[in-house]
Order: C-alpha cells, then sequence, then structure tokens
C-alpha cells in the first residue's frame, strides 16, 4: 500500500477461516504495519483537468504543476519531463487511430526551489481525453493527470419524430456519427432559422455538420485534419442543398439575400458555399454563422 | 534575478511555442492567402464585368477564371413621401429601375430609429435547454408569426414582394427592407423600365435620413472564399465587393417626439441626427456648420419658450438650405418630397478603380432629400410652438 509519496507500507495479517464454518477469509490478526522509506525522489501532478480546445474561441492555456520531493522535502533543479496520450473518450470523434491524433504540447522544465515546475499546458485543436505523464530522472514513479479537452455544454439536436417532419437531419458519417451538436443559444438561432427556411419554400431543410459531441476541430475525413474549420463551437451550420430534396438555384439565391440581411433577431449570417469542393468532396451549401459571427469579407459569398 | 511570474513563463513559453510553430510553416509568398504572381484580374467598365485568373499556389497547372458582374448593375430612383394619416405618419416609396439597367432590382435593403413593442421575449438560456426542441419549434413559429404580424401592421409590400426587419432593442435601430417572394422563380424584382410602388412604414416619428442599399438580380455564382487577401488582386476582390451595391437616400422614421412635448429636447435630437449627414454624403461640413450654431440658437429659444425667436431662427435655416436647392421655396417645400426622385450617391473611388455609379460631379452642398427632411422637422416643430403644446 502506497499512502505517500516516499512510503511503501504493507500490512501484516494472517486469516482465521474456522470463525464461521470456513465460509468467509476473516482477518484473524493483523500484527503490524511495515513501512519502508524511499530512497528516491517521487513524483506528484496536479492541474487544470477541464479546458477548451486550442483554436476555438477564449481557449487557455492550461497550468500544470510537478512537485518533486523526497521523504517530504522538496527537490529543487530537478529536470522534469512530460508526455502527452490521447485516450479514447465520449469527444465524438468516432475514429479509432488516436496514435496519429494530435495531442497538444507542455513545456517541460527544471522544479524550482521548492521543489516545483509550473508549466503550461497548450491543449490539442480536437476534443477528447488526453493523459498528461509526468517523470523525472532517478525519481521513483511516474505521475499522471487525465484531461478533457472539450467545447462545454454543447446540446444535441435529436431527430424531428413529428410527420412531416420540420427537419432533416443529414451528414452522419462512421467517422462522425454524432455532429449535430450545438451551443445553447445557437439551437435557438437554429429553430428560429428553420421556421424562416420553411416560410422561403425550403420544406424541411436538410441540417448537415454542426460540431461534434466535444466540439473542437471537425476533421472530416476523419484523418485528424484541419478541415472544416468553423464547426468547433456549435455556433456554425451546414444547410444542404441536396439532401433531403434538391434546392433549386433560383430559391438559393433568393435565400442567400434574406438570410444575408435577415437576420432574425439572432443575428445569422451565411456563407454560400456556392461550388462544390473537389479536394473535400463537398457539395455546394449554406453555412450559416447561427450567432451572427462575421465571416471574412469574400468569404461572406 | 528576480525569477519572472508564473503568468510570464507560461506567456513566454507560449510564445516560443508559436515561433517554433511560425518556423516549421512556408513563408508567406505563394499561399493561398496572398495568391500567386501570376494572379490577375481585369474590369470591362462599360460592362461592370470582372475577370480574375487564380493560380494554385501549390500546382501552377491548376487554375481558375472567375467571371462575375457586380449587382449594382440597376438604375434605381427612389421617390419617398410622406403623409399623416391616423395618429401616425405614412412613409412611401416608390422605385423606378431606369430602362438602361441591366439586372432587376432584388432587394430594398433599409434603416430608421424606432422602437418595436410586442415581440416575444427572447427565451432564455435554461428554458431552451430543458425543453424538448419540438416544443421550441412550436415556440419559434409562434414568436415569428408575432413578429410577422407586426411589421405587416407597420409595413405594406407590393403584391409578389415581402418584408422583413431586424430589431436592435439596445441601439433603438430597425434595419428594414422588402424582398420580391423566393417561392416565385418568375419574379426577380423590379425590371429594367418597371416602376413599383407599394413600400412603405408607418410610424408616429418624424423623418431622418437613411441609405436604400439596393442589388441586381443574378444568375451568376459568387466566389467562395480561398481568394488571396493581401495584394492588388485582394484589393480587386474587396473593391468588388464595395460595389456589389448601390446606396440611394430616403426617408424614414428617425427622430422620436418628445413625450411630454418638448420642443427644445426635439431641436436637439434634430441637431444630433443630422450630425451624421456629412458622413453620409447627404450635407458638406461646410453647410452642416453653418445650420449648428442656428440649432444651438433654436434649442435656447425653443427652451424659453420664445416663438418669435424660434420662428426667427427656423426661418433663417430654410433660408440657408433653401439656397442649396434650385426652386425649393417654402411654399413647396413640404410637398417636394413626393415630386422627387433620389439617385444613387457616387462612391469615393479606392484604389484607383473607377467606379460605376451613375451621378459622378461634385457633392452637393446638401442632397435635396436632406433639404426637404430638415425643413419638415422645423416646420413640426414650428407648429407645436404656435399651438403652445
Amino acid at each position: 500500500m502506497r499512502y505517500d509519496d516516499n512510503h511503501q507500507c504493507t500490512l501484516n495479517y494472517s486469516f482465521d477461516h474456522d470463525l464461521d464454518g470456513g465460509r468467509s477469509p476473516y482477518i484473524y490478526a493483523a500484527s503490524a504495519v511495515v513501512c519502508t522509506v524511499s530512497s528516491q525522489p517521487s513524483l506528484a501532478l496536479t492541474g487544470v483537468t477541464e479546458g477548451k480546445p486550442r483554436s476555438t474561441a477564449n481557449w487557455r492555456e492550461l497550468a500544470v504543476t510537478a512537485r518533486v520531493t523526497q521523504n517530504g522535502v522538496p527537490v529543487a533543479g530537478k529536470g522534469v519531463n512530460y508526455k502527452l496520450t490521447a485516450k479514447a473518450g465520449p469527444d465524438g470523434h468516432d475514429h479509432s487511430n488516436l496514435s496519429t491524433k494530435p495531442v497538444g504540447f507542455i513545456v517541460a522544465g527544471v522544479t524550482n526551489a521548492v521543489g516545483e515546475l509550473k508549466s503550461a499546458h497548450i491543449p490539442s485543436e480536437f476534443s477528447g481525453i488526453y493523459s498528461v505523464e509526468a517523470s523525472c530522472d532517478g525519481c521513483s514513479n511516474k505521475a499522471t493527470l487525465d484531461v478533457a479537452v472539450r467545447v462545454p455544454d454543447l446540446v444535441e439536436l435529436t431527430p424531428d419524430a413529428a410527420n412531416p417532419p420540420a427537419y432533416t437531419l443529414v451528414g452522419e458519417t462512421t467517422s462522425h456519427g454524432r455532429n449535430h451538436y450545438f451551443s445553447v443559444p445557437a439551437k435557438d438561432a437554429l429553430n428560429l432559422l428553420i421556421g424562416v427556411m420553411s416560410g422561403l419554400g425550403w420544406g424541411n431543410p436538410g441540417i448537415n455538420d454542426a460540431s461534434i459531441v466535444w466540439g473542437g476541430s471537425f476533421d472530416i475525413g476523419g484523418g485528424w485534419g484541419s478541415s472544416h474549420g468553423g464547426h468547433r463551437e456549435g455556433t456554425e451550420v451546414d444547410i444542404s442543398f441536396l439532401r433531403p430534396g434538391l434546392i433549386e438555384p433560383a430559391l438559393r439565391q433568393k435565400s442567400f439575400d434574406d438570410l444575408k440581411k435577415g437576420k432574425l433577431r439572432l443575428s445569422p449570417q451565411v456563407l454560400w458555399h456556392q461550388f462544390d469542393n473537389a479536394n473535400t468532396g463537398s457539395k455546394a451549401h449554406f453555412h450559416v454563422y447561427l450567432l451572427g459571427q462575421r465571416a471574412s469579407a469574400i468569404t461572406q459569398y | 534575478m528576480k525569477t519572472p511570474s508564473l503568468h510570464l513563463q507560461i506567456k513566454l513559453t507560449v510564445l516560443l511555442w508559436l515561433c517554433f510553430a511560425s518556423l516549421q510553416a512556408p513563408a508567406q509568398t505563394e499561399t493561398f492567402e496572398v495568391g500567386t504572381a501570376q494572379d490577375s484580374f481585369s474590369r470591362d467598365i462599360n460592362t461592370g464585368e470582372w475577370v480574375f485568373q487564380f493560380y494554385n499556389p501549390d500546382d501552377r497547372t491548376q487554375t481558375k477564371v472567375w467571371r462575375y458582374t457586380p449587382r449594382n448593375q440597376v438604375q434605381p430612383k427612389v421617390r419617398s413621401s410622406l403623409s399623416w394619416a391616423g395618429g401616425a405618419f405614412d412613409y412611401r416609396y416608390t422605385l423606378r429601375n431606369e430602362v438602361s439597367a441591366k439586372q432587376a432590382i432584388a432587394y430594398v435593403w433599409s434603416r430608421g430609429w424606432f422602437p418595436v413593442v410586442g415581440l416575444v421575449p427572447e427565451r432564455s438560456t435554461q428554458h431552451v435547454r430543458d425543453t424538448p426542441f419540438s416544443e421550441l419549434l412550436k415556440e419559434g413559429k409562434e414568436q415569428l408569426r408575432v413578429e410577422a404580424e407586426i411589421r405587416d401592421r407597420m409595413m405594406s409590400k407590393p403584391a409578389g414582394w415581402y418584408n422583413k426587419w431586424n430589431v436592435y432593442p439596445d441601439t433603438g435601430m430597425v434595419e428594414f427592407g422588402w424582398f420580391p417572394d423566393a417561392k416565385d422563380d418568375t419574379n426577380p424584382g423590379v425590371r429594367p423600365a418597371q416602376q413599383l410602388q407599394g413600400f412603405g412604414i408607418r410610424r408616429p416619428e418624424l423623418p431622418g435620413l437613411a441609405f436604400a442599399e439596393m442589388e441586381g438580380a443574378t444568375e451568376e455564382r459568387a466566389i467562395m472564399g480561398g481568394t488571396p487577401t493581401i495584394g492588388p488582386v485582394a484589393d480587386a476582390l474587396k473593391q468588388l465587393e464595395y460595389e456589389n451595391s448601390t446606396w440611394t437616400h430616403v426617408l424614414v422614421p428617425a427622430i422620436a417626439i418628445p413625450e411630454p412635448w418638448d420642443g427644445a429636447e426635439l431641436t436637439r435630437r434634430i441637431k444630433a441626427h443630422m450630425q451624421n449627414w456629412v458622413k453620409w454624403q447627404a450635407m458638406t461640413q461646410s453647410t452642416r456648420d453653418l445650420i449648428n450654431p442656428k440649432m444651438d440658437a433654436l434649442t435656447a429659444a425653443a427652451q424659453a419658450k420664445d416663438k418669435v425667436a424660434v420662428t426667427r431662427l427656423v426661418t433663417e435655416i430654410w433660408v440657408d438650405i433653401f439656397r442649396t436647392q434650385s426652386g425649393m421655396t417654402i411654399g413647396n417645400a413640404l410637398e417636394d418630397h413626393s415630386s422627387q426622385w433620389q439617385t444613387p450617391i457616387p462612391i469615393v473611388r479606392t484604389g484607383g478603380f473607377s467606379t460605376l455609379f451613375p451621378r459622378p460631379g461634385p457633392q452637393p452642398a446638401m442632397e435635396r432629400i436632406a433639404a426637404r427632411t430638415l425643413s419638415f422637422d422645423l416646420f413640426y416643430l414650428l407648429v407645436r410652438m404656435q399651438i403652445g403644446q
């Protein structure tokens, strides 16, 4: 039993099987706790265990603190290294190639006079659970800390069970089967957008990619690439021109004018991908900034 | 040596990390952001068409030619009229698209300053979080229905068009406008040589000025980004976007009448609104400098309830503004709205590009519609001062 950083202790005991006819192993005698004092420094790790993915709004570097002691005494000048590892988690990335997932970065360093090294943890742009492992030369142990990198409070848009439905969810893939997560204000804006599009003659609009479960970079191809950059925080959504039904070019044009100027009261802005993109396989569609975030001047088209 | 704070250490670390990252990136030349040296553009000043040729920085054998005619190929004229009826001012607009226009006017968008009451309050975050989306959809539909009902009571529209607005409660501004029916493929908007009336808004606020932004109907595909953002090609793209619509002055509800009545406060509001007119190219700086001190004197006279002084100062301002307008007198000023067509303002040339706007030449001391607006608002002040309430 390890009960602190520097002591390895063992409880000596024996069993008496006769007390209840041999059915249970009752402890008969706890004789002594025997502890040995480690002769090596040991390492402990504390820090922030949840943060936003890099490149999302207001993301921050996370702080981790490694502490090296020996027999309870801080050890200064001890070099500490870090290793980050991606773990499987409920983040919405359904592709299992974790070994190549970009994991972020933590700065290695040397402990100060009180045996501590405070380091910046630059989180990955991809959401997920990351294991931080700290080690130091000659230390008796490695210390670990799990950090959840996620956009908090995203909520799912589920299929509309009404007949006929007010909208249709599209765009699920084997790499990202849950692609309809929104921030709460954006979900409300989408609610109004669906009403407006229905009024424009869209029938039940096809709601394509928003964000995955924990947000962050949405690598369409499942290869940890950087495409689909806007779909990180559940505030932008693609509206299909092709599914569930074809939207004719004239209606696309008039809808674009309407959506570009008419901001409801929640100010959606629209980027119109008018061309199929041969590089990504993406078909023409509307990309809607549900909270009125301004696209760059040219990309508004 | 003093040890840097944790905050500073982290910042320095991030900086170093970013520097490291940037060293890995290619130099800022020949990228999709900057474009390539072979990227080019040309423009036909007669047709307005732009032709861009882009090359893939990673593979020069890949090139794309993009042709686009801006949506300013309309020749709009707007006639703003104003009348008092049933407890509110009736703002009416007639649009004309000249026969020489190459595009139909596909939307009309303006703004005013007035409150909108009765809108459904926005839902709280907690409510949105806790309510099934199917219920939210019902609430959203009801919200849109209520909003459309209020809007339809306030705004009129021609057959085949619909209205729309954006309400900004924090600033009191309302953007409003009209679009041809999206479901009707046969209606692109106001066609060349066509005149259309029926656009209107009823509000109790006195008139001010705003722009009506108009764009033409087009079937040409606009581009979707990935274009250079720095350099001459990028400048041309910005110019294209800048010219993609036309801007024409219109009368809009803008100046709330103080309640209870306060003539001095009204003059302050008129003057505050008028300060925008130089920026909006409705008045020159020298004209504003001429009128501003008289507006201040008018405020003092109204504050003192000195009807004689108010009348004298209003007359002086009228003389100043009528002097800028050919044929305008106090006898015809108030009716002049309904007979005057306003055309788009010329835009300032940028980057050495020629512009296509139809009204070149020196800026007048005061746009005619601005003169009408100010004369109307001062007439209203005079009437209220004379009747003593």
